[in-house]
């Protein structure tokens, strides 16, 4: 093997990842684009483009109003439009979610809802529907809303707290910390669904994941977190590398081992929380996303992170646009269709790879 | 000028004291080995000095800085660790599991650079893994992630580098590649190393100062002649074993023998006619058998001498290259006299050893039991044109036993032995012992 | 770290705060300025509590729940109904007119779908609290959403009143409600006119499996109430308890009422025969048991609170004193 090829191959490493998020990009903007044309109004393509050119302020001069009804602006611009952003921000959030965890735990089944998220927030809005009155709304976002967000906040910091032992949380304590949160937290959620009335089938609904009611409101409350989550998880994507080498030699190679896992684990609980939030729960996004994109991608955090951030974008973009038409007008929930259709394309990829891991 | 500093370093797990008051004072070009059995703290210390476990008191200096103040990318640009065992998460390949070694000297959002590379490919070179650069890391043997984490550690350009148990799964080729390595940057470009090594030789060959740990104290530190002596390894391993230098790599080494059997004493004691290392595993196993031993005559060069030294056995010497005096063929029949059994081995001889046969001969007339090991033909070995073969046939016409072997010997010895144990009172005579041991092996009497 | 990038970071930060931050308040806002610059007509607050203001008569009405379909059509006003949810069967067969495109479908009973509502651009939603998150969204949008939540006969009184005065059907509201109360009166009359005190103990099976019965915000006690029985879990503050089978026997209702589908299958098939129901374990300790008082009643009738809530007291009653009642089945 020559020198100059490998090093060669090792340099054009850097254009090459550039190259991909480019063509990531485009992609979601693509599926954005088709996902508008997805619903149960049949609104035509061309009337699609000028709704949208309309807010476009240079090209607002070149538009012929009365080519666009005021129904299908609103349900366009109101409805529809929100709706696949918020799918895009919160497909962004689990992978990114799930692409920390998955590095903090060197394992690959770690998911965004391991530290409890899924479980606190259930709690939370299920406490809120049936015990909180109250029309109170913070930045347009609902009072149950807010309070799945700060549970499953919450559920994070507790199960992180009881982990600890002096000043490290170890590894396998903060899973099995999860594990027992979870299944304690699902047991208070029995509790309080079978005391619900018939709320429980709202209850239900929610929690079973979707984006059917959607607002511009919820596209606001998360987006920032996604931003910022991801903005500064990009940090500490060398560090994520190195400490897959294994705690003590990550340290010995200058990593901050304890530093950095706290930082990433608060980075990825705030954007579960603010994702559930909006949602409901809305499984395999966090686990098989960024399992995909590093059988594709490999495993250099560096591309990773901000490749599974829009792969998971396009890919909840695209099965909620699923859920929306296949069965007229009343939809499917979008988690089946991320388990129906991740599971089968993760084991096509599994079996070709043949990659084994090791824990 | 690097210096590193251990000072009356103590640890403890919890509240179990591992490790106590090590000092220890290392510069530039020093090559260290840690030695010692399992569980006398050599790992504790090496967690001590990598900064994994923060010692209870004492103070480990890194030019003069505590190395816990420091931050950990701070100590990383100037101390390389290679860990004993690694296990990786995610599938990377060689190349980037050696070019993370560069992460303390990197920004954090540089890429690599072309120096990098460079770096990276030398320490890959010089571990012989350059050819595995594009592999998948978790496609690799033991012995090549173990190359592959040294050329992590080499890349990280270090000014220490601490290596713990470094050549657990490398076959002999690459143990000598690596120790040559190490020794070869600490001796041109001044790096500290400090291995800890289960392999005696290897240190003894490539260390220049060793550190031997007992119970997680230090039991001997210095030069290696210093560290490695027989009393040392047999106090510290409780082995016993014989520390040579050898004259062709001029270092030390170790030859360690198998663990005693402690068996009850015999009250027998065998004089054994020897030489040229004819007789050196029969002196053990007499002595393990219960044995005493006695020996003679032995020049002070030969090999059968050095073991019974050694071994603590009473030996008849004599100057090499000179016939045998009669102080010190005196001396070797008065052994003789006392032993209850004698035995010739396959030694060879020559005119300065040719008295050892005619002390044979008295032996046979004292009535004592002689036993020839018969293994090498006598022709073979006879360097006095026919007096020594002339000797042993007269020995053989006077009731002397020829066996083949040691083992044969060592059958014939614990047949006798039981036929002593099942007659009570008074010992049989010679006779009757010589007539029992030959009917034992069908032989006619003579 | 460099100074570059906490510049960065805080770039990000302040940008992202600052875009959400302006939006969301244009949107708050904008939403407050039309509920304040509206002349207010009729105020209306529902069983949540929220306020509606409306400006006119609403000409284009969407109902999200059955028992609200019931009540519009009910007072008059089904003409102005353009879209229903695919539960509705009462009192059209709603289905068929969906099908033959005279009415159009919004979706589920909780899962409404939000184009199809916009599509049809109503003035005046009507709903039910089964779903409570989707309202908040829907106000947003600028709807106007009337949540009705009954859980007694007065309060089913008092929605068909809210729903007519917002529908400008007050006069028909309280017709049909004087209606309604009458047709009870009659049957409580007839009731206290026999020397019947003391009511029969009565057990409403909702579900089998775990045990659920109604409780008292249930307006299910209120009509065993009124059909001279007494719920034996009228004292149970939940809608819907779960209840254990000891505590039903060690109650020992006179009579047990198993919702059933006409015809037999489907609500049979759910609890087996009503053999099966009487063979439970310790069951035949109850007198209704032993005197042969457990009745199955129409499902269908009894799903909603509405308009039909005379013809629940009539059924109850029918099956505590048949005697008294010509049993109608």
């Amino acid at each position: 093997m020559s020198t100059d090829k490998v090093e060669g191959t090792y340099f054009k490493r850097s254009s090459q990842w550039k190259l991909i998020i480019i063509t990531l990009i485009v992609a979601l903007v693509a599926v954005v684009i088709v996902s508008l044309n997805v619903g149960y109004a049949p609104i035509s393509f061309s009337e699609i483009l000028a709704i949208i050119g309309k807010q476009i302020p240079f090209l607002n001069s070149s538009i012929n109003s009365s080519s666009i009804s005021a129904v299908n602006e609103s349900i366009i611009l109101q409805i529809r439009l929100p709706r696949i952003l918020a799918g895009a921000l919160v497909g962004a959030a689990l992978a990114a979610a799930g692409v920390l965890y998955q590095g903090v735990f060197k394992n690959p089944m770690a998911d965004s809802y391991l530290l409890g998220a899924s479980a606190g927030a259930s709690v939370g809005f299920t406490v809120a529907v049936l015990y909180v009155t109250s029309a109170l709304t913070f930045i347009g976002l609902g009072i149950a809303q807010i309070f799945a967000f700060i549970f499953a906040l919450l559920t994070t910091f507790v199960v992180y707290f009881i982990s600890r032992v002096g000043n490290k949380v170890p590894i396998t304590t903060l899973l099995l910390s999860g594990i027992v949160v979870n299944i304690f937290l699902l047991a208070i959620e029995t509790v309080l669904e079978l005391r619900s009335n018939r709320v429980l089938y709202g209850i239900v609904a929610w929690l079973a994941g979707g984006f059917s009611n959607i607002v511009w409101s919820d596209v606001w409350g998360i987006l920032p977190f996604v931003l910022i989550g991801t903005a500064i998880a990009y940090f500490f994507v060398r560090d994520l590398n190195v400490l897959s080498l294994g705690d003590d030699t990550a340290q010995h190679l200058g990593v901050n081992t304890e530093r950095v896992r706290q930082i990433l684990l608060v980075l990825g609980s705030l954007m579960t929380a603010a994702a559930v939030s909006i949602s409901g729960v809305i499984g395999f996004v966090g686990l098989i996303v960024p399992h995909m994109t590093r059988l594709i991608i490999g495993p250099d955090h560096r591309i990773l992170l901000p490749a599974s951030t829009i792969v998971g974008a396009i890919f909840l973009v695209v099965c909620d646009s699923v859920a929306r038409v296949a069965t007229g007008a009343s939809e499917l929930p979008v988690g089946v269709i991320t388990a129906l259709a991740g599971t089968p394309f993760f084991i096509y990829l599994l079996r070709r790879k043949k990659t084994t891991y090791s824990l | 000028m690097v210096l590193l500093n251990v000072d009356g370093v103590e640890c403890r797990y919890g509240s179990v004291k591992v490790l106590e008051g090590v000092t220890l004072s290392v510069k530039e070009g020093d090559f260290v080995g840690i030695l010692g059995p399992n569980g006398s703290g050599k790992t504790t210390l090496f967690k001590s000095i990598s900064r994994t476990l923060k010692p209870h008191k004492g103070t480990i200096l890194l030019n003069n800085t505590d190395v816990y103040t420091l931050k950990s990318i701070e100590v990383a640009q100037h101390m390389a660790i290679v860990p004993q065992e690694s296990s990786i998460g995610f599938s990377f390949n060689a190349l980037d599991i050696v070019l993370m070694g560069r992460n303390p000297h990197m920004g954090r959002f540089q890429m690599e650079t072309a120096k990098d590379v460079e770096i990276a490919r030398k320490a890959m070179n010089l571990t012989n893994t350059w050819y595995l650069a594009k592999r998948p890391i978790n496609e690799l043997s033991g012995g090549e992630k173990q190359r592959v984490v040294i050329a992590r550690a080499l890349a990280q350009e270090p000014e220490i580098l601490l290596l713990d148990e470094p050549l657990t799964h490398l076959d002999i080729v690459n143990q000598l590649e690596i120790m040559d390595l190490v020794k070869g940057l600490c001796v041109k470009e001044g790096l500290i190393a400090l291995a800890v090594i289960h392999d005696l030789n290897l240190a003894a060959r490539y260390c220049n100062y060793a550190l031997l740990l007992k119970n997680g104290e230090v039991f001997a530190a210095g030069s290696l002649d210093q560290v490695l002596t027989s009393k040392n390894i047999k106090s510290v391993f409780h082995v016993d074993a014989i520390v040579k230098k050898n004259a062709v790599t001029n270092s030390l080494y170790v030859i360690p023998l198998s663990p005693p059997k402690s068996s009850p004493p015999k009250n027998r004691s065998i004089h054994l006619i020897c030489g040229a290392g004819t007789g050196t595993a029969l002196m053990k196993i007499f002595l393990e058998e219960g044995y005493s031993v006695t020996t003679g005559v032995l020049n002070v060069l030969d090999t059968d001498f050095e073991t019974a030294e050694f071994l603590n056995i009473p030996v008849a010497s004599e100057a090499p290259f000179s016939p045998i005096t009669e102080k010190t063929q005196k001396a070797n029949l008065a052994m003789i006299s006392k032993a209850s059994t004698v035995v010739v081995t396959s030694v060879p001889f020559g005119h300065g050893n040719l008295q050892n046969l005619e002390a044979a001969k008295e032996a046979l007339k004292k009535g004592i039991p002689l036993y020839v090991i018969d293994e090498v033909p006598i022709e073979s070995r006879d360097f006095t044109q026919g007096q020594a073969t002339a000797l042993l046939g007269s020995l053989k016409s006077m009731g002397a036993v020829f066996v083949k072997n040691q083992d044969e010997l060592l059958h014939m010895l614990n047949v006798s032995e039981e036929k002593l144990k099942m007659t009570k009172d008074v010992p049989p005579s010679i006779a009757d012992h010589l007539k029992a041991g030959r009917a034992s092996l069908g032989k006619p009497d003579n | 770290m460099n100074n570059k990038y906490v510049i960065y970071i805080a770039t990000i930060i302040t940008i992202a705060s600052i875009a959400s931050a302006a939006f969301m308040y244009v949107n708050y806002s904008a939403q407050t300025a039309n509920l304040k610059s509206q002349n207010s007509n009729l105020t209306l607050v529902d069983d949540e509590g929220y306020v509606t203001n409306l400006t006119s008569v609403p000409q284009r009405i969407i109902s999200l729940a059955p028992s609200c379909t019931q009540i519009l059509f009910a007072i008059g006003v089904g003409d102005k109904v353009v879209g229903v949810t695919t539960y509705d069967d009462y009192p059209y067969n709603f289905s068929a007119w969906i099908a033959a495109g005279n009415m159009t479908s919004i979706g589920g009973y909780s899962t409404p779908d939000m184009e199809a509502i916009a599509m049809l651009h109503p003035n005046l939603i009507v709903s039910d609290n089964i779903n409570d998150a989707i309202f908040p969204n829907m106000r947003s949008l600028g709807y106007k959403v009337l949540v009705i939540n009954p859980n007694s006969i007065n309060g089913i009184y008092q929605d068909i009143s809210l729903i007519g005065r917002a529908t400008g059907a007050e006069p028909q509201a309280i017709a049909l409600i004087d209606n309604i109360s009458s047709s009870i009166n009659v049957i409580t009359a007839k009731i206290a006119a026999t020397n019947i005190t003391v009511p029969l103990k009565v057990y409403y099976e909702i579900w089998s499996d775990p045990l659920m019965s109604a409780g008292s915000t249930s307006w299910v006690s209120d009509v065993i109430a009124k059909a001279g029985g007494v719920n034996i879990f009228a004292n149970v503050a939940q809608q819907y308890p779960a209840v254990s089978s000891e505590t039903v026997v060690q109650l020992n209702p006179d009579v047990i009422l198993l919702p059933t589908s006409p015809g037999g299958s489907g609500g049979m098939a759910f609890y087996g025969s009503i053999a099966q129901v009487e063979a439970r374990p310790g069951w035949n300790s109850m007198s209704a048991v032993q005197n042969n008082r457990v009745d199955a009643i129409d499902e269908e009738l009894f799903a909603e609170p509405g308009p039909r809530v005379a013809d629940q007291v009539l059924a109850v009653a029918t099956c505590l004193y048949p005697q008294l009642f010509n049993s109608t089945a």
